[in-house]
């Protein structure tokens, strides 16, 4: 049996989705058990010139929709990016995840062939869908989710997941249980 | 369309360890511009008992050695790191690029657990080692972006565009 791009990109994008949601919520722990004003880690960055942790989620949701909706030929509903807390922020990565699921599963049944615009300074490229998915939108899409988890680390909040032991455990229980032939 | 596990796995491995290359090379040039030692940029971390930049280096080689062991049984693959210097961490790295080159080769057997497998552990774990070595280049004022991050994307263009 073979992966399809429905098989790669919807689960891989709900995962991450809620994984997101988990870090909000260990935000707003944060914010509550320090009396933090929320809007201070809003604003938190890594560097001076990489976005604020609102806009990783921003852009982490926006890869989601937008590269899904791409790959599946349909337009993303627009969200506006004017979220001033978790609770609103939490909403948007809710929605997301609902347009993903509401997503009509045979639009993206000839995903893998249709062209991916990649152009950028006048410069034309496409990109399969394939390609696409596997070489750019998942690998951003993990990045931004991903700059969260490291914002919220800096800052002492407990994130759920995932010190590297555990997804380790996790990576070798799953191959000892396909060699086991369990699941 | 299908897409076979071969294509869904060597490339995105092979493709980061690059990244993960290229990340080493960015932490010693750093040591170089700060004047301090390699040693310790290498114990660099985003907080107090969270994994170090070395350990994620670890990590994403573990992800991609694992994963070929699950998907090829190629069971020689797993060792535990020992290299704590930069020279035998590029080495343990070119050493697992070779691994994944091997694979290029070999049949896949594609089945629904090895799927679920790529895509619900090995590549969030992946993505979440070379996210987080990138994000403590960043913090240590390491000048990295997301071209880095996402590396060689040459060979994923339409070929069709450039004729």
């Amino acid at each position: 049996m073979s992966a399809t791009i429905e098989s790669i990109a919807l689960p891989t994008m709900l995962r991450g989705l809620t994984l997101l949601d988990g870090y909000l919520v260990a935000a707003q722990d944060l914010c509550e058990r320090r009396k933090i004003d929320e809007s201070s880690i809003l604003n938190a960055k890594l560097a001076p010139d990489m976005f604020p942790l609102v806009r990783q989620v921003q852009a982490a949701a926006d890869n989601a929709k937008n590269g899904v909706a791409r790959l599946a030929g349909v337009d993303a509903p627009r969200f506006p990016d004017t979220e001033g807390d978790f609770d609103a922020l939490r909403a948007r990565v809710a929605a997301t995840f609902e347009f993903l699921e509401s997503l009509p599963r045979e639009y993206l049944a000839v995903a893998g062939e249709r062209s991916i615009d990649q152009s950028f300074r006048g410069v034309r490229k496409t990109m399969p869908g394939a390609a696409y998915l596997l070489g750019v939108l998942v690998p951003n899409f993990y990045f931004h989710v991903f700059m969260v988890y490291g914002i919220l680390l800096t800052h002492g909040a407990a994130v759920p997941p995932p010190p590297s032991s555990q997804v380790m455990d996790a990576v070798y229980a799953r191959f000892e249980a396909i060699h086991t032939g369990g699941s | 369309m299908d897409i076979v596990l071969r294509d869904l796995a060597v490339p995105t491995l092979s493709r980061g360890l690059f990244v993960a290359e290229r990340y080493c090379v960015a932490l010693a040039e750093e040591a170089i511009a700060q004047n301090v030692s390699l040693s310790s940029l290498l114990e660099a971390r985003l907080s107090e008992g969270t994994p170090t930049f070395l350990e994620h280096i670890d990590g994403a080689m573990d992800v991609a050695r694992a994963g070929l062991v699950a998907l090829l049984d190629f069971q020689d693959y797993l060792s535990t790191p020992t290299e704590r210097d930069l020279p035998g961490i590029r080495s343990r790295l070119a050493q697992t690029v070779g691994y994944i080159g091997q694979a290029e080769g070999v049949v896949f057997v594609d089945t629904d657990e090895k799927v679920e497998y790529v895509v619900e552990t090995m590549l969030p774990a992946f993505y979440l080692h070379l996210s987080s070595a990138h994000a403590i280049l960043r913090s240590i004022g390491a000048p990295v972006g997301k071209r880095d991050y996402l590396g060689d994307l040459d060979g994923l263009y339409d070929v069709r565009d450039f004729a």
